[in-house]
Parts: C-alpha cells; sequence; structure tokens
C-alpha cells in the first residue's frame, strides 16, 4: 500500500457485527473527503502479528479515530475490552514520545457511544475533546464530518450530502452484489477491503452522475 | 428492471426525505416515514425503483417496477 501520512486515518474501534453499523459509514465518510481508512482488518494474513500490524498502522498515519464506545463490558460475566484503551495509548504516546518531530502533529477523534461515558472510565482524558454518536449512523458520519472540518481539511461536503450519499451507496452496493451471486445477509457483512474497493470504483462515477444531471 | 433513476426513502435527524439518485437535493421532506413512503409511490407509478432505507442506512425494502 502507497503511505499517504497526511491523508491515512488510523480507524481504533471494535470489530463485531453490532459495530459494523457504524464503521461503514465512518470508512464512507473518509474516503468520501479523500481520507484513507487504514485498520487492522484490511488485509488478512495469518502470520502477521496483529499488534505489529496497529503499530505499523499507527506510524503510517497522521490522523487517528478512536472509537471507546464498547469498553464497557455489557453484561454480567463479561470481560470489558481493552484493545482500544491499548490502542489509544499507543497513538498518544506515538505523538508524545516519538523523536520524528512530524508525528507531534498527529489529529486524534475521540467518539463515545453516550455522553460523558468515556471520563468515567478513563479519567486521565479529562479535558479532551469527545464527540458522542450515539450509537447512530447519521450521527457518526457527523461527528467524523465536523472533525474533519475542526483539523483543517479543505473541502468537506455537507452533512446532509455525505448521508444521503451513504444510503444510496449501499442500494448500489446491494444491486451490484446481487447480481454478482450474493445474498443479502453476505452483502451485509461484505469484507473491509471488498467494500472500499467497490466504494473506489463508485465514487468517481457517482461524481460524473452529479455533474451530468 | 427500470432504466429511471432509483428514488430513495431516506431517514434524517429531521425526519424523512425522499431523494432521486444524482439529484443534489431532496425532492421533499416529511415529517413521518410513512408520508414519504406514500409520496414515493409516485414515482414508482411513473417507473421509478424505489428503496426504502432504515434509520442505519441499509436497506428495507426495494419496490422494483
Amino acid at each position: 500500500m502507497i503511505n499517504h501520512f497526511d491523508r491515512n486515518v488510523f480507524i481504533n474501534c471494535p470489530f463485531d457485527h453490532e459495530y459494523r453499523l457504524l464503521l461503514i459509514p465512518i470508512l464512507f465518510t473518509l474516503r468520501y473527503c479523500k481520507l484513507v481508512p487504514r485498520i487492522a482488518s484490511e488485509r488478512l494474513d495469518s502470520s502477521e502479528i496483529r499488534l505489529d500490524k496497529i503499530i505499523e498502522i499507527i506510524l503510517e498515519s497522521k490522523y487517528s479515530i478512536h472509537d471507546l464506545s464498547r469498553i464497557k463490558s455489557s453484561k454480567k460475566g463479561e470481560y470489558y475490552r481493552l484493545n482500544m484503551p491499548l490502542e489509544i495509548g499507543l497513538d498518544l504516546g506515538c505523538k508524545k514520545f516519538h523523536p520524528d518531530e512530524k508525528y507531534r502533529g498527529k489529529k486524534s477523534l475521540i467518539l463515545e457511544g453516550e455522553r460523558y461515558s468515556t471520563h468515567k472510565g478513563l479519567s486521565d482524558l479529562s479535558g479532551a475533546d469527545v464527540k458522542c454518536h450515539e450509537n447512530d449512523a447519521e450521527k457518526v458520519i457527523e461527528c467524523v464530518r465536523t472533525w474533519m472540518v475542526e483539523v483543517g481539511r479543505h473541502y468537506v461536503p455537507g452533512p446532509n450530502m455525505i448521508w444521503d450519499d451513504y444510503n444510496i451507496f449501499y442500494a448500489v452496493l446491494s444491486d451490484e452484489f446481487l447480481k454478482r451471486g450474493f445474498k443479502q445477509s453476505q452483502i451485509d457483512t461484505l469484507s473491509i477491503p471488498e467494500y472500499l474497493k467497490f466504494l473506489d470504483e463508485w465514487l468517481p462515477k457517482k461524481s460524473k452522475l452529479a455533474k451530468a444531471y | 428492471m427500470s432504466t429511471k433513476k432509483r428514488v430513495h426513502v431516506i431517514k434524517r435527524t429531521d425526519g424523512w426525505v425522499v431523494k432521486k439518485e444524482g439529484a443534489e437535493r431532496a425532492s421533499r421532506k416529511f415529517d413521518t416515514k410513512e408520508e414519504a413512503v406514500d409520496s414515493a409511490k409516485n414515482y414508482r407509478q411513473k417507473g421509478h425503483d424505489v428503496v426504502v432505507h432504515k434509520k442505519d442506512g441499509t436497506i428495507e425494502r426495494w419496490s422494483k417496477s
């Protein structure tokens, strides 16, 4: 993969089916705004150690999105999830301590599902700006879009335009993959690399369609 | 399958909209999903496929003309 440090965004989030309904809109918004999402599941190589892959992505990314909405256990006997806090620690450590000055310019978005919940579990982040997506796909797009404006991205379309196009893209994706012999349930769980590949093929066509309309 | 542009019924924070694929703006905004779906039926009668989306953006149903 070509290294675009100034456009790469490290995504630190869970990868379960329930969270996918937020992950997919996040990926869509980043690609729509010409940023490059980087996640641990972007390539599947069983021989690769996951932590090494994450450190490599952190070193290659100026931007990062850390979703801490799923760190709390949701039922009795379930462990809390420590991957996300570990990875935000690695990313913040890189920004503060890496000898290369370029890492001082790293920019992060911290997301939570319930307002003020992050500071209850991670009080060291008190004072940090945390955006709340309320576990809603439209709101997560708005959080990511607003953050992109705040970190100085020049061209960021409006939230309604991104959200509407996300819905439309989902229909285009479904239509195409049904023709390719997929079931809707398989389309809803399509692998991330396959999803991103199809999105990257669609985005230029979408721009042409909008101009021709 | 219809060659006309698809029409989408989409949830927004402040209501529901009906939007034709490729259009810059939604054609109309409604307070309820039922009103939006009703309005989209007019497009279906004119030969457009209508896609009703869930509030998470995925597909609830697809009415092919």
